[in-house]
């Protein structure tokens, strides 16, 4: 069973917004999408840029340095994934998905586990 | 050394330094994107009477005046272009155009380049948002580019069928009608 810990509360993290939040040796990437919370890495798995200084168009993250663009609930790449072509292998590494991991609202708190 | 043109901007409140990183990172993306799209436009040749490879064409050259336009500004604000070319392009703004792997497949070249417009779209929406109200010379400069990446998205976005563009193509290849009063030399090397 994972275990699920508290990393905040929903007041603090308003619709449209993310932030990093120091969990468990990680730094985790809290975002509040029209009521639901998604965590992820807080990396961009092509440079290591820091995503919470990127912007949300709505359920999707866009890197601040290099713009990629990524499905907020899956962590999926969604460009330039979408037009590398597949014969240049080489490329798969830089569209890697960002690791996601599972939250649940319980009353106020967000919780997450990283199991 | 442009020593007031950097104070005045960072007495406005922008982080000057990642302004820089951002400038540089949007002209490594245009000369990046000037090379992919040279592949592009040679590849389209013979598509629906070349009309593509025009518009490609328009938008290369463009490209290409838009990393003219935006050096002078990186050196006035303290910036500087990496050493190494290899550096220079492995940071930018921007993801590689590359030819599709069918190279005769023109939507999937299509949505290359509509991908790589929308991106620079972003781009320079981003460097206008930090430095509206602030730093007004690389606000204009950065409000010129974003006219013309906006007018290449909506032509490769009218290719793709996904409605008019509202507009048509450029009078001469190129012509960067928002861009090229920031360009040294606007129109050649002649001074006729």
């Amino acid at each position: 069973m994972p275990q699920f810990i508290k990393i905040a509360q929903v007041r603090s993290l308003a619709p449209g917004t993310m932030q990093t939040f120091a969990f468990q040796g990680r730094q985790v990437l809290l975002v509040h999408i029209e009521g639901a919370f998604y965590a992820l890495d807080s990396r961009c798995p092509h440079k290591a840029a820091p995503l919470v200084e990127g912007k949300l168009w709505g359920g999707t993250l866009e890197c601040p340095w290099h713009h990629y663009l990524y499905d907020v609930k899956t962590g999926e790449n969604l460009y330039p994934r979408n037009v590398y072509p597949t014969d240049l292998a080489f490329l798969k590494q830089d569209v890697r998905s960002i690791p996601c991991y599972p939250v649940q609202v319980r009353g106020e708190d967000v919780l997450v586990t990283l199991d | 050394m442009a020593k007031v043109a950097q104070e005045v901007v960072q007495n406005a409140g922008v982080d000057i330094d990642e302004l820089r990183k951002k400038l540089v990172r949007a002209a490594a993306a245009e000369f990046t994107t000037y090379y992919y799209y040279t592949i592009l436009r040679v590849n389209a040749i013979g598509f629906d009477g070349e009309g593509l490879k025009e518009i490609i064409e328009d938008a290369r050259l463009e490209d290409r005046n838009h990393f003219e336009a935006l050096l002078p500004r990186i050196y006035e604000l303290g910036g500087e272009l990496p050493r190494d070319l290899r550096d220079f392009a492995s940071e930018a703004a921007c993801p590689d155009a590359y030819l599709p792997q069918d190279p005769q497949d023109m939507k999937e070249m299509l949505k290359v380049l509509v991908g790589a417009e929308r991106c620079a779209v972003r781009v320079y929406t981003d460097i206008c948002e930090m430095t509206f109200g602030k730093d007004h010379r690389t606000y204009e400069l950065a409000l010129a580019i974003l006219n013309e990446e906006i007018e290449h998205e909506a032509w490769f976005s009218e290719y793709l069928g996904e409605g008019p563009s509202g507009h048509f193509r450029r009078g001469t290849p190129g012509e960067s009608p928002y861009t090229s009063r920031f360009l040294v030399v606007p129109k050649g090397h002649s001074r006729n």
